[in-house]
């Protein structure tokens, strides 16, 4: 199966390339306009990978730092966005091996014990499906952590972030084939850790109003 | 899916099709598949359910006045740190060489100790705090981190 080619020109690419060789050549207002214009979608994927406010701003800060130190060497050819995001995802990796090496366990096991879990926000309206839709925005956050770091990646980049696979397949540097597979997986992994965290909520939930008071 | 499904294509083209990421001709197979097989239309549904869920997720963003000044680009950074090396040599320089021209004109220790009370005050505090910042930068938990 041969998927369609991603068109690497349009009106909005040609727009950010002259942004980003103004900023190259020194123009304060095209930086600003670019921090300003990316630094939020960083913030949100360091978020979205890491799950804490704290780690995610220092990383998001610093890809913006490394963004603009090595903008000279961008190929303005190429959407700036997967390049962010590639920048975004080292860091993150880097912040987990770092972790890992030093204290000698996990990220997410660090932040159980010492911060508390990001959540998003919960803005649901009193109607009852909004409340369902709510309470399965948290599970599936929820959830995620569950999966292992390639599943939440790529599902992160896809879902939160609205990448195209072959965003997808730059920023993770994998062939635009395996996005869609490994995109399938981690649904389907995501769906079966659901599954088991509901049917454990019902047993419990039975075991609760079964037990002698 | 079980036994009952008579699909021919890989079960993660339903995740294409989901995307629209597939070519027409492909889209149109999954498309008629789906009409004939309840079980692939029940997974279908459930991660359209999944995926729309998710992209209807708000993350409250920092306020604009979170965020450190703009990253400075590699020509004004190096402007900035040749500004400051030169600047601060200067000082090095001109100060040792006040102070040793006082020095050798001073003739008893209370000169010398007027001559060196301020500027000996000045670096101890500064290699105060300079021992502080070394010993935080050994504690750093971000030490690590690649640069």
């Amino acid at each position: 199966m041969i998927l369609p080619k991603p068109a690497l020109a349009s009106p909005v690419m040609d727009a950010e390339s002259d942004l980003v060789r103004r900023a190259c050549s020194g123009d304060l207002m095209a930086q600003e306009e670019l921090a300003l214009r990316h630094r939020r979608s960083a913030y949100l994927l360091a978020l979205q990978l890491l799950g804490n406010v704290d780690d995610a701003m220092d990383v998001a800060q610093d890809a913006m730092l490394r963004f603009f130190s090595n903008l000279h060497r961008f190929d303005t050819r190429r959407p700036v966005r997967p390049w962010l995001c590639q920048i975004v995802r080292n860091r993150v990796l880097d912040l987990h091996r770092h972790r890992k090496i030093r204290n000698h366990e996990s990220l997410d096991a660090r932040d159980a014990e010492d911060n508390p879990r990001f959540e998003p926000i919960d803005e649901s309206i009193d109607l009852e499906r909004d409340a369902a839709r709510a309470e399965l925005r948290t599970r599936i956050w929820r959830a995620l952590e569950k999966l292992s770091h390639n599943q939440r990646e790529i599902l992160v980049l896809r879902d939160y972030q609205d990448l195209s696979y072959a965003e997808i397949a730059e920023t993770l540097s994998i062939p635009l084939g395996t996005v869609m597979s490994r995109l399938h997986g981690a649904r389907k992994s995501l769906r079966r850790v659901l599954q088991e965290d509901s049917s454990s909520s019902t047993r419990a939930g039975a075991g609760r109003s079964g037990a002698p008071q | 899916m079980t036994n009952n499904c008579t699909r021919s294509f890989d079960e993660a083209l339903l995740s294409g099709y989901l995307d629209r990421a597939l070519p027409q001709v492909e889209s149109q197979k999954i498309r008629i598949h789906l009409e004939d097989c309840g079980e692939c239309r029940a997974l279908y549904e459930e991660l359209r359910t999944l995926r729309e869920t998710t992209m209807s997720t708000n993350f409250k963003v920092p306020d604009d006045d979170q965020w450190p000044e703009l990253p400075k680009t590699r020509p004004s950074r190096f402007s900035r740190s040749l500004g400051w090396t030169l600047l601060v040599s200067w000082l090095v320089v001109i100060s040792v060489l006040t102070l040793w021209r006082f020095l050798s004109q001073a003739s008893d220790a209370l000169e010398i100790f007027l001559i060196l009370g301020l500027p000996g005050g000045l670096l101890l505090l500064f290699c105060s705090v300079l021992m502080d910042r070394l010993h935080e930068l050994k504690s750093d938990r971000y030490r690590g981190v690649q640069r």
